[in-house]
């Protein structure tokens, strides 16, 4: 009923349909890059997941090897950051641990993200005795110390990185949970999800493509901070003798085993505790940066 | 009691009465409301703010808020079929398939995160079996139908982006994307520019002359409804008060609503002192004043307003008004 004649214009136009998913990446990397803390927590993020990925190539020492004669040793010439208390290259530990507190801080947000989402556009959208139970589950995790909470459940199962990431996750979720939650309510009561019902698409549909990528910018600050405090996290149960097990380093472990000499070779905790700072400090403002790059609306 | 050709009959509501429940009590904001959109035909739906226009375009669609709003009674039939007797998934191949709707606000009825192109495309891939290539192509064809030309560079526009007629454009190639036979339009032209709307409703107008779809055009402007309608129903307070061909309504207004609505259009080309209210206000559907809902606004009120509910009265050929003047029984003079 309506003319099809005009094709030929729009044959020249066919890839810029296709391409738009790379444009839109091309415009969110143009909106980060327009401010500079973004851009530091960008490029930061970027060079450590690189150091973290190269660390046994790029490492001058090995990272397992001892030379008590020279344990404690300052920074000097060939160990940069000095040696700890077993003799042990500092820097080169730094490197490796890079590994484990990274693969932590994204699994640990990954798998409560994935929780968080499923649960709180569920609980949001359908509301009634689902959400009811839902959100009392949160409740009751969420009012529970979450680093207790996380320390009783390594208890039961005991100390490994996969122990980690899931005890980590467990206490975490029901944050992000609540806040897509709420998110969902306030968007499905919007003029553009009434529409969307109008034009036919089922409430699967409304929930994948019209309400959970609008909860995207408020989440995805929330996960940023949320891969800090896991990085902490985790920091912290290793310092307790609860995360990763001796001798593989991690921040927190090398935090851990270096409090024993704080005032003797303060260098020991220092590295690794400026590192856990300025990489959470990182993915905070990078978090920052995505929201607003992440959204049409503050593109301008 | 209305003689109908069925055949071409394609959506009639009858006896439809849909109530909404309040913490303040029982709104009816639909009351036995009966009208028929004919294949092919613009119907307006006219009356002012609050007086249950949009609860029966939301009651076509079956897109009421439940549990609060409620059909309490009546029949809905689409094409011969009971829409409120369909179960969900059947309403849902109704919904943007069969029947569309615009609604009011272009501004918020839009994903703010989704481009234009996506939105169309999202639409037009609900009902149809398309491949993407097609569907966005089909997408861009719409918004050249609609009048936005530049339509490839539109599609990858969010809609934040576009100026509210624009927006309105977009919604309404939404709305056509799977070729309806029933378009509502809910106050299409409400929020934006007056240039603007007589654009939007010639647009209406093409689509009607160039598909045949039929379109239901909800308004509070009986002026848009003058050179645009076939037929024309007036509601009142959850009642329709005057229903008949156009033409009718206007050179010969039936009931006093009518009349002050008429009335109350601006117009240019005729210099008056004050443009004309109505007096008072659409009153609150919790308690409706008893006799003729119109009497506490009416200025040609009698007693007899105040205490018998008029039946609609046939005024000419398929004209009726819902006023006690034209019951013979009652001697009410208002002209």
């Amino acid at each position: 009923m309506f003319d099809t004649s005009e094709n030929t214009m729009w044959n020249s136009k066919k890839e810029e349909a296709e391409e738009i998913s790379v444009n839109e990446l091309r415009t969110m990397l143009l909106t980060l890059r327009r401010s500079r803390t973004a851009t530091f927590g960008f490029i930061y993020v970027i060079t450590i997941i690189a150091i973290a990925i190269l660390s046994p190539v790029i490492s001058p020492f090995d990272p397992y090897v001892q030379n008590l004669s020279k344990r404690l040793e300052p920074p000097s010439f060939p160990h940069v950051l000095g040696l700890d208390e077993f003799g042990r290259d500092v820097f080169s530990r730094l490197i490796n641990g890079a590994t484990i507190s990274l693969l932590v801080g994204l699994e640990v947000v990954l798998l409560a993200l994935l929780i968080g989402v499923v649960v709180g556009t569920v609980s949001g959208y359908y509301g009634g005795k689902v959400d009811m139970i839902f959100m009392r589950i949160a409740d009751v995790f969420l009012a529970f110390p979450s680093l207790v909470l996380a320390i009783g459940i390594m208890a039961v199962v005991g100390p490994s990185i996969f122990n980690v990431v899931l005890s980590l996750a467990v206490v975490t979720w029901p944050h992000y949970a609540r806040v897509i939650r709420s998110q969902t309510i306030t968007l499905k009561k919007m003029d553009f999800i009434t529409a969307a019902i109008a034009m036919g698409a089922s409430k699967k549909r409304i929930l994948i493509t019209h309400i959970i990528p609008n909860t995207v910018p408020p989440v995805i600050v929330l996960a940023t901070l949320g891969m800090g405090s896991a990085i902490l996290a985790e920091a912290g149960l290793s310092f307790l003798g609860l995360g990763v097990t001796p001798p593989t380093p991690s921040w927190g472990s090398m935090i851990a085993s270096g409090r024993d000499y704080i005032l003797q070779a303060p260098h020991v905790v220092i590295a690794p505790g400026l590192m856990i700072t300025i990489t959470v400090l990182a993915f905070n403002l990078l978090g920052d940066g995505l929201r607003d790059a992440l959204d049409p609306r503050l593109r301008g | 009691m209305r003689l109908l050709n069925k055949d071409n009959v394609l959506l009639e509501v009858k006896n439809l009465k849909t109530y909404i429940e309040t913490s303040a009590g029982l709104v009816k904001a639909v009351d036995d409301v009966s009208f028929n959109i004919k294949k092919g035909e613009i119907v307006g739906l006219v009356g002012e703010s609050g007086c249950g226009k949009t609860m029966v375009a939301l009651s076509i669609m079956r897109l009421l808020p439940e549990p609060h709003a409620k059909i309490i009674d009546g029949n809905i039939y689409f094409n011969g079929l009971d829409i409120l007797k369909l179960s969900e998934d059947e309403m849902r191949s109704i919904r943007g398939n069969k029947i569309s709707i615009v609604f009011q606000d272009p501004l918020t009825a839009l994903n703010p995160i989704m481009t234009v192109g996506e939105q169309i495309v999202e639409a037009i891939l609900s009902h149809q079996q398309l491949d993407k290539k097609e569907a966005w192509r089909r997408a861009i064809q719409l918004l050249r139908i609609v009048g936005i030309a530049d339509g490839n560079v539109i599609v990858n526009q969010y809609p934040f982006r576009l100026s509210g007629g624009m927006r309105q454009r977009v919604m309404i190639a939404i709305a056509l994307a799977c070729n309806p036979v029933l378009l509502i339009a809910d106050e299409p032209t409400t929020n934006l520019d007056v240039s603007i709307q007589a654009q939007i409703l010639e647009l209406i107008y093409n689509i009607r002359n160039t598909s045949g779809t039929s379109v239901l055009l909800i308004t509070h402007n009986l002026g848009l409804v003058a050179w645009l309608c076939d037929k024309v129903y007036v509601m009142y307070a959850g009642k329709i008060v005057e229903e008949g061909p156009c033409e009718n309504i206007f050179v010969n207004p039936s009931h006093p609503y009518t009349k002050l609505l008429l009335r109350s259009i601006p117009d240019v080309s005729f210099v008056r002192e004050k443009l004309e209210t109505i007096e008072g206000e659409v009153p609150n559907l919790i308690k409706v004043p008893k006799g003729c809902r119109f009497n506490p606004r009416c200025p040609h009120v009698r007693d007899c307003c105040k205490k018998v509910e008029p039946d609609l009265i046939e005024v000419s050929a398929n004209h009726y008004a819902r006023c006690l003047m034209w019951d013979s029984t009652f001697n009410v003079e208002w002209r």
